[in-house]
């Protein structure tokens, strides 16, 4: 699946404010806790990010 | 000059193990011991003071069947009492101190009892020499993969083996990540083109049957499902024509062989060489000399015959598959990859068995890698990967503070133009998580673009309706 989206976003609703930049409508619901297998290149570049605290566009700088 | 490193994955299974290494144009094979064996049975065989291991060992199991122990990864870490002797096991199991032991036949009367630690120790201590003959270097490390079922006792005590074989355990890792790693999945993702994808690995040894649903988010994996039945396996195979040709024996010769312990090792190993060759042939022969009364038995049987004697076996697999599915809270039809792994994998009825439970033309079952080596293969490539890394990271990067995170549970996207919900994130995935993707205007000259957010169980699915008639 690659998240090039070649759709149209829609226009927003009529009762839309023109200066909002954004709202919360709901939070995401309760997540649960899983363990991730520790292997290969991606969970490495995951464990570093974490390990040190990193955000992921920190990371890449 | 600092010392090079040295790292091989390891693939110890139940009945037969491998070893791969990568080599520095970054390619993985398996290492073949002294003998050429790439599998190398699980079987350590003793004549006086000398030990063999493999295919030697092996064929062993009839001839002293009280100086060669085979099996001895499943009695790891378990008490006599918790232990289970498998089919086809040659030396007996015994009481040691409460674990369990073999009383080894060394020879001049002479016994002495092992713990299934120091075999599995002696064991390891025989493949390690076999890579480093191979390498022409010592080992500096190995991972070593573990199946999804494997106790803490279990690890630590194939660990404590590993470590008085001279291997030190960089890190074990399960078995289905490891045929995931190999089969390189969601290795070219990136959070453009996160290559999201549900996997469910299908692994059929010899003595069990695991099946596991991991769960790949932009090349993370997690499980989310495991289900086994250690009834199940190659070993079911070979009892089904070792019954079969038993009874033919005995319509020919009248001599019932099932109480004759020696013609019945023989008949097994037999039937093994005979199972396999069917898997490439459309007919197998069967030989074994002086089986019973110094008759020989020869005999031939089909693919066909042979898939109707083992139909049992193929539907119990299907049960097991429904189990896991059924645990992960999925459809069949969610399924994106089924990797066929394991000895067995290579009986070509078995895939296409596992096509009745996944119908969905899109769900691919791979099996184009051999399924006897993935594992280590996989072992290899993760070698390869943390081989720089001091013991302190690996230990940091493999601990619950790092590998325990949140997930979503459900679906998060948002609408196109034509309301149709479309998977942004989805359930699942650890976070925190970044999807990067690119959309386009709905009007000429737009300064403003509204996105919004939705959760969601399922995906939403939408169908074309076709006009009425006017
Ligand atoms: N070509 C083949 N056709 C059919 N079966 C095969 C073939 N090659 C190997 N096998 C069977 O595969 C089994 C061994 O598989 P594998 O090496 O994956 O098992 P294992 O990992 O040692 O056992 P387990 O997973 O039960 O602990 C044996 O039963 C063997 O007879
Ligand atoms: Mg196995």
């Amino acid at each position: 699946m690659s998240l090039t989206l070649d759709f149209l976003l829609p226009p927003p609703p009529s009762t839309w404010a023109a200066d909002a930049t954004t709202a919360n409508h709901a939070s995401i619901s309760a997540t649960s806790e899983r363990l991730l297998e520790p292997v290969g290149p991606h969970f490495l570049a995951y464990a570093r990010r974490k390990r040190h605290n990193r955000t992921f566009s920190e990371d890449e700088r | 000059m600092s010392e090079q490193a040295n790292v091989i994955g390891i693939n110890f299974g139940t009945s037969y193990s491998s070893i791969s290494y990568m080599s520095k144009d970054g390619r993985t094979d398996c290492i073949a011991n002294e003998d050429g064996d790439r599998q190398i049975a699980s079987v350590l065989a003793f004549s006086g003071e000398e030990e063999s291991v493999g295919s030697q060992a092996q064929a062993q199991i009839p001839r002293n069947p009280n100086s060669t122990v085979a099996h001895f990864r499943a009695q790891l870490g378990k008490s006599f009492g918790g232990a289970d002797e498998l089919t086809g096991a040659a030396c007996p199991i015994v009481d040691k101190d409460g674990k369990v032991g073999y009383n080894v036949a060394l020879g001049d009367e002479k016994t002495q009892t092992f713990t299934a630690k120091e075999i599995t120790a002696k064991y390891l201590r025989h493949l390690r020499e076999s890579a480093e003959a191979f390498l022409g270097n010592p080992i500096t490390g190995a991972i070593v993969s573990v199946p999804s079922y494997f106790t803490d006792e279990q690890r630590d005590e194939l660990k404590e083996a590993a470590a008085d074989a001279g291997v030190k355990v960089i890190q074990m890792i399960h078995e289905s990540a490891a045929a995931a790693l190999a089969y390189g999945i969601g290795h070219n993702s990136s959070t453009k083109d996160p290559q999201d994808k549900t996997v469910v690995v299908c692994d059929m040894g010899a003595h069990s049957f695991d099946v596991t649903v991991l769960n790949v988010r932009t090349g993370v994996y997690s499980i989310l499902a495991t289900a086994h039945d250690t009834k199940l396996g190659g070993a079911s195979f070979d009892e089904n024509l070792l019954n079969h040709f038993a009874a033919e024996f005995k319509k020919k010769n009248k001599i019932d062989i099932t109480g004759n312990k020696k013609a019945l090792a023989k008949l097994r190993s037999a039937c093994e060489v005979t199972k396999k060759s069917l898997s490439s042939a459309n007919s197998a022969p069967c030989f074994v000399e002086s089986l019973a009364d110094g008759l020989d038995f020869h005999t031939n049987i089909n693919r066909l015959r042979f898939e109707m004697l083992s139909k049992v076996v193929f539907n119990d697999s299907l049960k097991v598959i429904e189990e896991v599915l059924k645990k992960s809270d999925l459809d069949a039809s969610e399924v994106d990859e089924v990797i066929m792994v394991g000895g067995s994998a290579r009986i070509p009825k078995l895939a296409s068995k596992f096509r009745e439970a996944f119908t969905n033309e899109n769900t691919k079952i791979r099996s184009e890698l051999e399924p006897d080596e993935v594992v280590a293969t996989g072992c290899a490539i993760q070698g390869s990967l943390i081989a720089e890394f001091d013991q302190e990271t690996i230990e940091s990067c493999v601990h619950p503070v790092v590998t325990l995170t949140p997930h979503t549970t459900k679906h998060i996207g948002t609408l196109n133009a034509n309301g149709e919900f479309i998977t942004i994130v989805p359930r699942y995935t650890s976070l925190p998580t970044r999807r990067i993707f690119e959309f386009g205007n709905a009007q000429q000259g737009q300064t403003q673009a509204y996105f919004a957010l939705y959760e969601g169980d399922h995906e939403i699915v939408t169908e074309e309706i076709a006009a009425p008639p006017r």
